[in-house]
């Protein structure tokens, strides 16, 4: 085995190592900006730290589900295999982030309000977003010709982007105990070590989401080439006659 | 006015952990499939 | 055009008169969801200061939930029948086009609901005790309501129709997708059945209609290109 082999037997590439490094960076940087620089909050105490966590996770999600959006929509037109694999990618990262994203809300919710959950609009319909992301990717696993599962993924990830527009929304639309969007000229106003320890939490979130995707997205293409040339090997087994033993059969499945 | 920091451990430790294990399986998963797929298929679309 | 959406109708309803799959197995379904709700609430407690009990209160709430269940058993069964045997093919093949097909089985779907609904909401209004004064807005709100859940559950079986094995995976994709539909529906029936509620929320129907609309829009889009997979 030569190098250059060496370097293809894994998902990372230069580029991987170059957004992981910024990531890793962002990181360390948002856990000391935002657990020791950043002071308490006067209304919220320490608990105001898991902010800087939060709302990137919401930039985050938002981002990757878009992406699906923009992956089916251009799948549905061009029947791109590249585009597909973008999508369904991209709403497994989504989904990763959602969970952070709902994990985090919900440890901040119990000291300022209270409570881990609501059913506050906004609450409620995040929580009905990351169900229909699951939905998505179990379809996207559903048992059918892959042509025709690919296409009905598509319309599944373009119609489950309207819960992203509802989550957005949710806090104009209905009223309810979450406070309106952070980053909106209001009362409210993040300055200082606050708006640096958001800045570092989005550049981490966003530099983690990218390299997950690229990552994810390898890994799909990966599988079903493996899955081809696994097919590959059954047919020459079956020309050759050899099919017949099942030890054989046992070491290409 | 000064608690609140087994939240923020909680939050925290939960985000980092899970990006961390779900960064780590997919890289692990990716050395392994990549073994099972023959090196004229191995690049990818970059 | 139209007489293939008839037909198509024609079809399931003699299906059902065969079988008859909805009074022998949807319905019974349903008022035993019903019964079960009935026991998750005890009976006797009431909310102080005001005037009907709680399973009263919350009986709209729990007779739509019920309905889904049901809806999502039927159209299981409704769309598990036409990928035996290459129904799907021979539709097709007789030149049934995916627009037709599609609103032959909205159609379908949205006159087995109703009848079953009409049942399980005559005994939601005696076992819960709702005030149904109001029949006339209780009827259109009904009507409104099982129209939307029939378009949006069309479109997410047609999705799944033809999966190995689709278990539970239509209900994955509808249960979120229907969540609007169930809150318009719910409310409004809130608002028809409370005698103190004045009926200016117009804004729950629009949704509804809206929803209606959107998912129609949707299966006519899509079900050309599900008939050809």
């Amino acid at each position: 085995m030569t190098a250059t082999d060496k370097n293809f037997l894994t998902t990372s590439s230069k580029s991987t190592k170059v957004i992981g490094s910024v990531a890793l960076a962002a990181g360390a940087l948002t856990l000391i900006f935002g657990l020791i620089v950043a002071p308490p909050h006067i209304e919220q105490g320490q608990s105001a730290r898991l902010l800087f966590v939060h709302v990137p996770s919401v930039i985050a999600t938002y981002l990757s589900y878009f992406i699906t959006l923009v992956g089916s929509a251009i799948y549905l037109r061009k029947k791109s295999l590249f585009w597909d694999r973008v999508a369904g990618a991209s709403a497994e990262v989504g989904s990763v982030f959602c969970a952070v994203l709902l994990f985090s809300g919900s440890v901040w919710g119990r000291p300022t309000w209270g409570t881990f959950w609501v059913w506050d609009p906004r609450l409620t319909s995040t929580a009905v977003m990351f169900v229909s992301y699951l939905g998505y990717l179990a379809i996207r696993r559903m048992d059918m010709e892959p042509a025709a599962r690919r296409r009905r993924s598509a319309i599944v990830g373009i119609l489950a982007f309207v819960n992203v527009i509802i989550v957005h929304f949710s806090v104009d639309w209905w009223r309810g105990l979450h406070q309106s969007r952070t980053f909106e000229p209001s009362d409210v106003q993040i300055e200082g070590w606050y708006l640096l320890s958001f800045f570092f939490g989005t550049v981490f979130f966003v530099s983690t989401q990218a390299w997950l995707l690229i990552h994810r997205f390898r890994l799909s293409h990966l599988e079903s080439q493996a899955n081809a040339a696994k097919l590959d090997q059954l047919i020459d087994l079956r020309q050759s006659g050899d099919l017949g033993s099942a030890q054989t059969r046992e070491k290409v499945v | 006015m000064f608690e609140g920091w087994e939240f923020v451990t909680a939050g925290y430790g939960f985000t980092f952990l899970v990006l961390a294990v779900f960064g780590y399986l997919t890289v692990r998963k990716g050395k392994r499939i990549s073994r099972e797929v023959p090196p004229s298929k191995r690049r990818f679309l970059d | 055009m139209f007489s293939d959406v008839r037909a198509v109708v024609r079809k399931d309803f003699l299906i059902e008169k065969r079988v008859g799959i909805l009074k022998g197995r949807v319905l019974p379904l349903g008022l035993a969801i019903l019964l079960v709700f009935g026991f998750a609430i005890p009976p006797d407690l009431a909310i102080l200061g005001s005037e009907r009990l709680v399973l009263s209160q919350i009986g709209p709430g729990l007779f739509w939930v019920s309905n889904f269940f049901v809806i999502i058993y039927l159209l299981d069964r409704s769309f598990s029948l036409e990928a035996e045997d290459g129904c799907l093919q021979r539709l097709v093949t007789d030149g049934v086009d995916g627009v037709a097909f599609f609103f032959g089985k909205l159609v379908a779907v949205f006159l087995g609901v109703s009848a079953v609904q009409a049942v399980l909401a005559v005994a939601a209004i005696i076992m819960f005790d709702i005030p149904a004064d109001r029949i006339g807005l209780l009827l259109i709100v009904g009507l409104v309501g099982s129209l939307a859940l029939a378009a949006t559950g069309t479109v997410f079986s047609a999705l799944v129709v033809g999966a190995g094995s689709n278990q539970g995976l239509m209900a994955l994709l509808l249960t979120p997708a229907v969540v609007p539909v169930l809150l318009g529906a719910v409310r409004l029936t809130e608002i028809a059945t409370d005698m103190s509620n004045d009926l200016s929320s117009s804004g729950w129907i629009l949704l509804l209609l809206a929803l209606t609309a959107l998912y129609t829009g949707v299966g006519i889009f899509t079900f050309d290109s599900l008939l050809e997979d």
